[in-house]
């Protein structure tokens, strides 16, 4: 009964594994408090299996669960809320939407990724890069779909806002600025 | 960038998941087949996104991570054995406690009304009686009707020389009744409805066929009596000692043999 139970606990969430750690690393900074937290998570996982329904998403329960003690963690820490609500805020900030730049690298990304708030970064981080579904996120974030397709819009048009700003900040012009530059040596 | 360029790259981020309608879709397929600036754009977004996996998709050595994680699952699982047994052995220790106990109701009368039943009923059998197998297989009811055949047997020098059924004080005794010479001994057995037996002296261990077989002295009587799961059995007779108590065991035995079949 316990092995079966187990061995089942293995093949749906601890393959999870890594895809978790990817993101207590990003919310948490520091390797040993991400740690805790992922093994928080699927303690707490381990214990709650029973209510798991085999043959739904084992990934964004898992999400659901970390998410939940992370807020729980951050409370106890700063006795403040992880999430702030800013959906509703800064939309002015994130209307102009640019152009990608050239000569993008792997730096740069990150850097500017580095940069997205939340929630935006946690929703980009889980969409792009975990490559979550919209439903699988909206489980994992325990918001509706169409908050996660707001988050995610504007979280990519910040990140282009942010890859601007580095390009600018590196002397590296983007493609309008050369046409323009012929243009005018034209 | 024209107003049209503008709007489709509003929708770059959604074709690139795939999450434009059909129609929506082959707008969009249709202003990249013609303009070279938006094609750029969709290509630098592509690149963007695998740039975003590649450097935030970093393989993490989770191993370390993982025995942490098993040895917390198998310390909760030792955790709930150790408490499981715990209850178990307590649920267990509370269920025998609360058996020993139960304050089990005692059946006070059980050897008054036998004395005064064998009074009553055994020692006004006339002195002439003898048994007769067909009367007693129509005065003793059933279940107890073949318990006469089985004890017909002579016991010491006693004869057995009436059976039926006796009621007396709201009992339904089956009365078993010997004689020797001036001396009448009555056995009793009933279904122990009105609770245990009352204390007594206990003049044989429980054994093999017998929970015991106690004594008491009362109205100048002697009662040996024992009891099965679901009856009460007395052995009343004006004689005493050793050899009344021997005598009683052994009919006892034989009744208990009887009425262990009734309770299978």
């Amino acid at each position: 009964m316990f092995s079966r139970r187990r061995e089942e606990f293995d093949r749906s969430a601890l393959v999870h594994q890594a895809a978790l750690m990817r993101m207590a690393m990003r919310l948490c900074g520091a390797r040993h408090v991400a740690d805790d937290l992922v093994q928080e998570t699927y303690l707490d996982a381990w214990r709650s299996f029973h209510r798991f329904e085999p043959g739904t998403n084992c990934r964004a329960w898992l999400y659901k669960i970390l998410f939940f003690n992370y807020t729980r963690y951050r409370r106890k820490q700063a006795r403040e809320p992880f999430l702030v609500d800013i959906d509703d805020a800064a939309e002015s900030a994130v209307r102009f939407d640019p152009q990608t730049p050239d000569a993008l690298t792997a730096e740069s990304v990150k850097a500017a990724f580095e940069h997205l708030p939340e929630p935006f970064h946690t929703t980009v981080f889980l969409v792009d890069v975990e490559q979550l579904t919209y439903r699988e996120a909206s489980e994992a974030l325990q918001v509706p779909i169409g908050t996660v397709m707001s988050r995610l819009s504007r979280g990519r048009r910040l990140l282009r806002v942010e890859l601007s700003a580095h390009a600018a900040a590196h002397g590296i012009v983007t493609v309008p600025q050369v046409q323009e530059k012929g243009k005018a040596n034209g | 960038v024209t107003r049209e360029c503008q709007e489709i790259r509003e929708l770059l981020d959604s074709y690139l998941s795939n999450e434009l309608l059909v129609e929506t879709n082959h707008a969009v397929l249709r202003h990249l087949a013609s303009c070279a600036s938006c094609s750029a754009e969709v290509e630098r977004r592509k690149l963007t996104r695998g740039l975003l996996i590649q450097s935030l998709r970093e393989d993490i050595d989770v191993a370390p991570l993982r025995q942490r994680i098993d040895q917390a699952i198998d310390a909760e699982r030792q955790w709930w054995r150790r408490t499981a047994q715990w209850w178990g052995a307590a649920a267990a220790l509370a269920a025998i406690a609360v058996f020993a106990w139960y304050p089990r109701s005692v059946d006070a009368a059980a050897y008054t009304d036998s004395v005064a039943d064998h009074v009553a009923c055994g020692l006004e059998t006339p002195a002439d009686a003898w048994y007769d197998p067909e009367r007693a297989a129509k005065s003793l009811r059933p279940p107890f009707t073949p318990l006469a055949e089985a004890l017909a047997a002579v016991h010491g020098d006693y004869k057995l020389i009436e059976a039926h059924t006796c009621p007396y004080n709201g009992r339904q005794y089956a009365h078993l009744v010997f004689r020797k010479g001036e001396n009448t001994m009555s056995l009793f057995a009933e279904e122990s409805n009105r609770g245990t037996l009352p204390a007594a002296s206990l003049v044989a261990p429980p054994d093999h066929m017998l929970s015991g077989l106690y004594a008491i002295d009362r109205d100048g009587f002697h009662v040996d009596a024992t009891s099965t799961r679901r009856h009460q059995l007395f052995v009343v007779s004006d004689r005493k000692g050793a050899e009344q108590d021997a005598l009683a065991k052994q009919l006892l035995q034989s009744a208990v043999t009887f009425v262990r079949t009734l309770e299978k």
